[in-house]
């Protein structure tokens, strides 16, 4: 995996009492194709700290393209963002 | 006996901009490439913040202009720095450094003290310790540090500047003889380059030979502070670690470097207005009131001089130190072209009580009362929420001096 820091659009589901969890988002791939992504799985999530800036990682699993690819989404706390982190 | 931690970032802007590139995907780490923060040239900002240690090699140093550092290697990389950044850095590595004890001091941006003593009970041996939190900082924020471990503060700081970057250096009083006297007398702490130049003229060139010299030799030659720098060489030093909140300021001020050399008396009074802005807030913030205003001035042709005046009674409103201020440059200025302005205030007495004098003026309750709602609304909608009318429409920006709007510590390390 590489890290590639894409900001994503995502759908995001609020929990009540845990971590917010995605759901599906859409990032543009190299070559410009914009794909959309539906998170079929969430494997583990870690907050970390480097840098000083507070974030969520996610590391997801999904099918995109007929191929089951794990990727890593980030959640950036004091921005409220997402980002495509690693696949 | 004490045991006190210095820890102390590597090469701090350098290697919190590079920790945040990497996570942002950037290729290349550029704590290990010939690298440079540094201010933008163009608004005449152009030193050195913060070198890497292969850009060392070429003879780079902190403080040199970014066309001499340009001079000793071309293809060097430049990058600009990012002071929120370093604050959320500076931050997260206090938090880190809060859970080993209670007593950490914030002695710079990118220094703190730690009185580790009473921590030895819950976290066993210090340098086991001080391992654990150098592996945690580089682990969880990205960066590396050097951790001096010692009996007091001056020791410890000394420890952690010997070998970088990512070590633990004990410098036990024992081990002193070992490790710090064979330095040069330079790298002592409070031993500048004047100072080192005058012991080198009588034969003193480490810190042995300082340590080994007859104090009163050394008191007669430097003065009161030759003492201090005796007591140093020989490891001497009793100060306490002191948390930040319980430091008493003794001033404050600000001061910029403006990006063209002004020669026109109204630009210069704007841009002291903006900088009396910003020291008038923090002296507000602070609790405090001023009887001690000075103006200082730096010419295009590096000429510093300042002004000031002692005032009867104490005063904390942004305009009438702002009178002062324009009293004061009136006096002193001869009108040469000017580089950089500063305003500072001291001789604090806190506010609350006050004396009320024949002479106050008559407006004096309503500007307090402007002043705290201006302070309000700045505190909660941000620092240019609301400006003076004068600023309107200008080049000049209205609130002037520090790096960020935060309370920013700076580089290098203070004696607070």
């Amino acid at each position: 995996m590489k890290i590639l820091a894409e900001p994503i659009e995502a759908a995001v589901w609020f929990k009540s009492k845990e971590k917010p969890q995605p759901v599906k988002f859409r990032y543009s791939d190299g070559e410009g194709v914009v794909r959309r992504v539906n998170v079929d799985k969430i494997i583990s999530v870690d907050e970390v700290k480097t840098a000083g800036i507070r974030a969520f990682v996610y590391r997801c699993q999904s099918e995109i393209d007929g191929v089951m690819k794990v990727y890593e989404l980030k959640y950036l706390i004091s921005d409220c963002r997402w980002e495509l982190y690693k696949m | 006996m004490r045991i006190i931690f210095h820890i102390d970032a590597n090469s701090a802007y350098l290697s919190w901009t590079a920790a945040a590139m990497l996570e942002k995907g950037y290729p290349v780490d550029i704590r290990e490439i010939p690298a440079v923060i540094s201010g933008d040239p163009l608004n005449r900002h152009g030193i050195i913040l913060a070198k890497s240690i292969p850009a060392k090699k070429y003879g780079i140093a902190t403080g040199q202009s970014l066309f001499e550092a340009r001079q000793k290697y071309p293809g060097l990389a430049v990058f600009p720095p990012d002071y929120d950044l370093y604050m959320l850095c500076s931050n997260a590595m206090y938090q880190i450094l809060k859970e080993y004890s209670p007593l950490v001091e914030r002695y710079s941006i990118d220094e703190c003290f730690l009185d580790y003593t009473a921590s030895r009970n819950r976290f066993g041996d210090p340098v086991e310790a001080a391992y654990e939190i150098k592996e945690r900082i580089k682990k969880e924020l990205g960066f590396t540090v050097n951790i001096g471990v010692s009996t007091n503060k001056l020791l410890a700081k000394m420890g952690s500047e010997l070998k970088k970057p990512d070590r633990v250096h004990t410098l036990w009083p024992q081990e002193m003889e070992k490790k710090m006297w064979p330095l040069p007398v330079g790298e002592l702490y409070m031993v500048g380059r004047a100072t080192a130049e005058k012991l080198r003229r009588i034969n003193i060139c480490t810190i042995g030979d300082l340590a080994k010299a007859d104090p009163n030799h050394i008191k007669a030659l430097l003065k009161s502070p030759g003492l201090l720098v005796w007591e140093f060489a020989n490891g001497i030093d009793n100060s306490e670690v002191t948390l930040n909140s319980e430091i008493i300021q003794k001033g404050v001020g600000n001061s910029t470097t403006i990006s063209h050399d002004v020669t026109d008396r109204t630009e210069a009074l704007m841009i002291l207005l903006a900088l009396t802005e910003r020291v008038a807030m923090r002296l507000r913030r602070l609790g405090y009131m001023a009887s001690l205003v000075s103006v200082s001035i730096k010419t295009a042709g590096f000429i510093h001089y300042s002004h000031q005046m002692k005032l009867r009674n104490s005063i904390d409103t942004t305009t009438e130190i702002y009178e002062h201020v324009c009293m004061l440059f009136d006096q002193c200025w001869k009108g040469e072209p000017i580089r950089k302005l500063g305003v500072h205030v001291s001789d604090f007495q806190a506010s609350g009580t006050r004396q009320y004098s024949l002479f106050d003026r008559r407006d004096d309750e309503k500007l307090r009362s402007l002043d705290r709602t201006v302070d309000k609304i700045r505190e909660k909608y941000g620092t240019r929420s609301i400006i003076r009318g004068s600023f309107t429409n200008g080049d000049i920006n209205p609130v002037q001096g520090g790096t960020n709007d935060s309370d920013f510590i700076m580089m290098g390390g203070y004696r607070q």
